[in-house]
Order: C-alpha cells, then sequence, then structure tokens
C-alpha cells in the first residue's frame, strides 16, 4: 500500500515511571531515545518488570511522562486531542476483554469510535472498513458469534480485528501472544506480520516468547538493565546481546545458530551407538535429560546400543558384564534412573 | 454483512415494539385492578365525559389509580437505567441504586429535611414541599454515589463492593435511627409511611416533578450511550480509543443521582428493580449496546414495576401487599441466579 518509509515514531530522551512512598521510580532507570518506521513489526522483549507494559502506555498516552518528548506520527500523546490521537494509534492492552452480549462484529465496530458522530451511526464507510478488518484477521466465520464464546485465539483476532478497524498508522499490543498455544501464537504473529507490510503499519508488541520474536519480528526492542537495544534479531543473537541477557546455568543462546539450548548437569558418562540419526538423537537426548553425559565411543563402562530387529528397534544396555535388552525407549531410561539413583 | 446487520436490527425492533404492547396490556389491567371495581363500560364512560365532579369513581380512576400507575411507569424506567449505568461504571452485574446503598442515602437526605427540621420544631412540609424532598433526595443519593465510587477505586472484587454498599446503607439506617428518636411523632409517621415505598401517594404534582426530573436523567444517559459501549472495553482501551472518561462518568454520576434519588424521594427505597430488570433486557436481547439497553431496560423496568403493583393487590384479596415486597419477590430469584453463575456472569 505505501512504499514510502517513513518514521512513525520517535522518542526523544524519555523518563518514565511511577510515584513510590513521595519519591519518583523511573521505569525503565534509564532515559530512552527509540524510533520506529512504518512497514516494521518491532518485538519489545525484557525481563518481568523491566518496564515493557510502562513503555507502551506510555507511548499511547496513557500513562504521564517524566521528561522527555514522544512524537507519533505529528501528534504528542499527552498534548494532542484525544479524538485526534485515535486516528493515528490503537492500543490492545491486557485489561480483560470479558465482555458478554456482544457479537464479534459489534465488538469490532466500537473501533469506529472517533471516527464517528455521539450516537454512533454505523456508515457505509465504517461497514467497509469493519468488514475488511474482519477479512484480514480471519475471523469472519464467527463474525456474528458472541465474544464470550470465542477460544482464546479467536478472541485475539477479534481484538486486533478491532485496532484495525480503527484505521491508524501505529497499533500497539501489549502481550497478544499470552495465553495461546503454540500454532495460535505463530500465527497471531504471523497475521501481524502481513499487517505491516500489506498497510505499512507500525506494530509494536511485547512479549516474553522469544523464539517466536526472533523468527518473525523486523525489529527487537531489548529492554535491559541499562539501556534498550534496538537491532534486527540477527543482529542481537550475532553481537551476543541475547546471550548476556538471557544466559544462565541452565540455559545458553548459541551465537551462531540462534538456538536455545539447555544445560545438563552430567555425572556418569555413557557410550551410544547405532539407530538412524533421528532416534539416536533422540535417545541421546533422553540419556541428557537424567544426567548422562553421552560419547559416541564405546571405552566407558556402559554402552547402549540401538539395534534393528524383526524390524523394530531394540536397545541393548552393556554395562560391565551384563546386557540388558529393551524393546521401548522408556524402559531404558527408566532402568537407568534406577542405577544413577544407587550410584 | 450490511444484510446481517440490518435484520439484527428488525429483531431489535420488533422486541421492542412487543415490549411497548406488554407495558400497554400491564397498564390497562393496573387500571382495572384493586378493591373498587370498575367494569368497562363505566371506564369508557369516566373517559369520554372527563372529569366529573364529586363522582368517588372519577376520584378513584383519575385522581388514585392513574397518577399510580404513570408514577410506576417514571420509577420503573428511572430506576431500571440507574441500574444498568451503574453496573457499566462498576463493571459489576450486581450493581444497582438498593444494594450499593445509594437509595439509602437519598432516604437518609429524606429523612434529614423531615426528621431533621422538626427536630427544630419546623414545619418541613410547609418549608420544603415537592421540590425539597426531591432536592435533599437526590442530593443523599448524590453524596452516596460518590462514596460507594471512591470504595470501588480501592477495592476490584465484585462481592466486597456490595458488602461495602450494604455497609454504607446500615450506616444511613444508623443515622436515620438518631433522627427518629429525636424527631416529633408526626413527622416520624410521615416518615415510616415513605420507608416501606409506595407507589400509591404521589399526587399529580408530584409525578410532574419527579418526571421532570426523571427525563432529564434519561437525557443525559441517551448522550452517554454510545461512549459507554466503547467503556465496557476497560479504562484504557476507551480512553485510547479517544473516549474522554472524566466526562462520561461525571454525567454518568449525575444521571444516576438523578434517576435513583426522584424515585426515592416520593416512592421510597423500592428493592431490586435496579439490579434485575437489566439483566433481564441483557438476555432477551443479547447485546450490551447501550443505545438499545437503555430504553429497553426501561421497558423492562417498567414491566416489572407494574407486575409488581398488579400482584400487590391480588384479585379477590381485600389485603393490599407493600409494593417492596412484590419487587423484592420478583426481583431477588433473578439477582440469586446471577451470584449462582458466579464469574462466567459477563457485562
Amino acid at each position: 500500500m505505501t512504499n514510502e518509509i517513513k518514521t512513525t515514531i520517535s522518542v526523544d530522551e524519555l523518563i518514565t515511571g511511577y510515584r513510590v512512598n513521595g519519591g519518583f521510580k523511573a521505569i525503565p532507570s534509564f532515559p530512552l531515545n527509540i524510533t520506529a518506521k512504518s512497514s516494521e513489526l518491532i518485538a519489545l522483549i525484557g525481563a518481568n518488570g523491566s518496564g515493557k507494559t510502562t513503555l507502551l502506555r506510555t507511548i499511547a498516552g496513557l500513562h504521564p511522562v517524566k521528561s522527555g518528548n514522544i512524537n507519533i506520527c505529528g501528534l504528542s500523546p499527552l498534548k494532542a486531542n484525544r479524538l485526534e490521537f485515535a486516528k493515528c494509534l490503537s492500543i490492545a492492552t491486557t485489561e480483560l476483554l470479558k465482555i458478554a452480549y456482544t457479537s464479534v462484529t459489534e465488538f469490532v465496530l466500537l473501533g469506529r469510535y472517533p471516527y464517528s458522530n455521539f450516537f454512533g451511526k454505523v456508515n457505509a464507510k465504517d461497514l467497509e472498513i469493519v468488514n475488511m478488518a474482519i477479512e484480514e484477521t480471519g475471523i469472519s466465520f464467527k463474525k456474528n458469534e458472541q465474544m464470550n464464546h470465542l477460544s482464546d485465539g479467536e478472541r485475539q483476532r477479534a481484538v486486533i480485528a478491532r485496532t484495525l478497524a480503527q484505521d491508524t498508522q501505529v497499533i500497539l499490543f501489549d502481550e497478544p501472544t499470552a495465553f495461546l498455544d503454540i500454532r495460535n501464537k505463530f500465527e497471531i504473529l504471523n497475521l501481524l506480520k502481513t499487517l505491516t507490510s500489506k498497510f505499512g503499519k507500525t506494530i509494536i508488541f511485547s512479549t516474553h516468547d522469544l523464539t517466536a520474536a526472533l523468527h518473525l519480528a523486523d525489529k527487537i526492542w531489548m529492554i535491559t538493565s541499562d539501556c534498550l537495544i534496538c537491532k534486527i534479531p540477527e543482529q542481537l543473537i550475532f553481537d551476543g546481546d541475547l546471550a548476556q541477557e538471557f544466559n544462565s546455568d541452565y540455559l545458553q543462546i548459541d551465537k551462531s545458530s540462534g538456538n536455545f539450548n539447555f544445560i545438563y548437569k552430567f555425572y556418569l558418562h555413557i557410550g551410544l551407538s547405532g539407530g538412524d540419526g533421528a532416534l539416536y538423537n533422540m535417545t541421546a537426548n533422553a540419556l541428557k535429560r537424567i544426567g548422562f553425559e553421552v560419547t559416541s565411543n564405546k571405552n566407558t563402562t556402559s554402552n547402549v546400543i540401538i539395534e534393528l530387529k524383526n524390524n523394530s528397534y531394540i536397545w541393548k544396555l552393556i554395562q560391565e558384564n551384563e546386557i540388558f535388552v529393551f524393546n521401548y525407549l522408556e524402559d531404558l531410561i527408566l532402568h537407568l534412573k534406577i542405577i544413577k539413583q544407587k550410584t | 454483512m450490511i444484510i446481517m446487520y440490518k435484520n439484527q436490527k428488525y429483531n431489535k425492533i420488533i422486541l421492542f415494539v412487543a415490549t411497548i404492547i406488554i407495558v400497554l396490556t400491564l397498564a390497562v389491567l393496573d387500571l382495572f385492578n384493586g378493591a373498587v371495581k370498575i367494569n368497562l363500560s363505566e371506564a369508557i364512560n369516566l373517559l369520554s365525559n372527563s372529569h366529573l365532579e364529586n363522582d368517588y369513581l372519577s376520584t378513584i380512576f383519575f385522581d388514585i389509580r392513574l397518577p399510580r400507575i404513570l408514577t410506576a411507569i417514571s420509577a420503573g424506567l428511572a430506576l431500571s437505567v440507574s441500574g444498568l449505568l451503574m453496573q457499566t461504571l462498576f463493571r459489576n452485574p450486581l450493581a444497582g441504586p438498593y444494594v450499593l446503598g445509594v437509595s439509602s442515602g437519598a432516604g437518609l437526605g429524606v429523612a434529614f429535611t423531615v426528621l431533621g427540621f422538626s427536630a427544630f420544631g419546623l414545619n418541613y412540609i410547609e418549608l420544603m414541599g415537592s421540590g425539597g424532598t426531591i432536592l435533599a433526595a437526590c442530593l443523599g443519593s448524590g453524596f452516596f454515589m460518590i462514596l460507594i465510587f471512591a470504595i470501588s477505586l480501592k477495592v476490584r472484587d465484585v462481592m466486597t463492593l456490595l458488602v461495602s454498599g450494604m455497609l454504607l446503607g446500615a450506616a444511613a439506617s444508623a443515622v436515620i435511627n438518631v433522627f427518629q428518636f429525636t424527631s416529633s411523632e408526626q413527622s416520624l409517621k410521615l416518615f415510616v409511611i415513605w420507608t416501606m415505598g409506595s407507589l400509591g401517594s404521589t399526587t399529580w404534582q408530584q409525578w410532574e416533578l419527579m418526571t421532570i426530573v426523571i427525563s432529564a436523567g434519561i437525557i443525559i444517559s441517551i448522550f452517554i450511550a454510545y461512549p459507554l459501549n466503547v467503556w465496557l472495553l476497560g479504562d484504557e482501551n476507551a480512553r485510547a480509543s479517544g473516549v474522554n472518561i472524566i466526562k462520561i462518568q461525571n454525567l454518568l454520576f449525575i444521571s444516576t443521582t438523578l434517576l435513583a434519588g426522584s424515585v426515592t424521594a416520593f416512592c421510597g427505597p423500592l428493592a431490586f428493580i435496579g439490579i434485575a430488570a437489566p439483566h433481564i433486557a441483557r438476555i432477551i436481547s443479547k447485546t450490551s449496546d447501550h443505545r438499545f439497553l437503555i430504553p429497553f431496560s426501561a421497558l423492562v423496568g417498567i414491566v416489572m414495576l407494574l407486575t409488581a403493583d398488579i400482584l400487590t393487590q391480588l384479585p379477590g384479596s381485600e389485603f393490599l401487599l407493600p409494593i417492596n415486597s412484590t419487587t423484592s419477590l420478583l426481583g431477588i430469584p433473578i439477582v440469586l441466579w446471577i451470584v449462582l453463575k458466579g464469574k462466567k456472569m459477563w457485562l
């Protein structure tokens, strides 16, 4: 729709936060300088309490600013006329959208509030935009359903449709994928991505789902303890910013692949051989999970050999001079767990 | 989609018209219901000859029953709309002028004038009249509305708010008791009759005054109907949609106060119509659109209050039940049902 890339959000030296016991606590604790452009899907990440929601609410003009400037498509969130501002920025907060006795269509129509007269008379243009929003978000098969009869994923789609009906350049979502299963998570984020590229919108969403954010967002805004890092996902991984923020004794982020690796504590060594690639890997994973360091040579005191026998796989455990045979991986793991507890 | 949207519109119009027919039927039934039987030919005679002086049937018809029915209509309308507005304000399906103590506040206002004046040896009726009663009741209900709203900002829990409302009601009763203790016998009697609640003690002049105040409340509520729909999405989502929450809230306060206060001033505290009517309206119409719900709840409230009024004079019985008993008997099962449905009950 729009080929021209323009700056839609610019934040200068912004300090925001809360009054605590008469004093002021800045959240995040440093001034923010950040910009966003059209056609950008931005994931806002950071630990709990790092100020993701506060930042979104401040950009939306729902939270007071201590100092600094915010400019959204030429308007200041706190100074602009609320109705005019509602035409350039919409937000879906986590305030429980527990609405009953309202159909999806009626709900999406509420997004037209800034454009309608005081009694909310629906005109042809409103219906056209609402219809488009419902189609784009893939909820048209439920458009006459009551909101409280929808699943979490469907309700989230209706929420997105409402912000879309508000017809704004910038859309903010606070945790749109919380409570969703993994399939819905990716579908919702893909939908947001489509909206940014198709309509040139700037969409910012906060999330705790790093994997999805790294795979789908155009940019990541990461709030750390001392600064806000704004990079494309790959750069963020390559520069080690993610590793620095999230690595711990149990989790390591691989700089070359961007994968998340769990760190297991190993107590014993075990040799593993045989089987095809997938079965070998899954057996190795299962052994790691219960605390065995897996090696492919047979020099260790215990060895597992995967063999094909009568068209099905068996697991042979050779330990000192004893040989145990298992028909299922689960039985092998159970056996080894008991051995491990004895030693 | 446009066709679908229109279809829903037609369904709502049909629903609306059907309810108006029920209201008219009940009003006519109520007109003929009473200790003195008036048959159809007598009624037609009365209506065609307009006012006949010294005719006792005419007095019963025009000065007792007609004002009573019109009062029931005005009061049912006002109570249900004030209940609806309070349920939206508090996001609480169990909110209503009676349970949250707003009616008690109005009662306190009335007690303050009726009993308080006599405590100082002044005659309230001569001094204040109907206008004074309405003013006192509205001030009282407005004050209690602000109190319960302040509490609601601290407690978000549905049930805690209700307990707070009951405490406010109890506090109002306690203060009223103190007034009663110090007041004259004559004004005490006047006040005790008032607390029982009644539709039948309103004069034409009082009804006119009450209806003017109620109309003002209703007009305000119609002005805020559309923003209230957006407000149901929550404070923040509404603000981000461009709704001026403070303005809407203030108008809602004024409207609720006028509606609950004026009814309570002349009919006493009428229980449970305010909670139950908006719920029945929502369940039947399956919408939370205030532009439809305000007039429709009003109609349902009228139906409820007219039914309650007919039940006070059970046909064939000589006893006249207090109106508060019949509204409670009609309303409590619905409230109980909401409580039992618990968290599944959303606004």
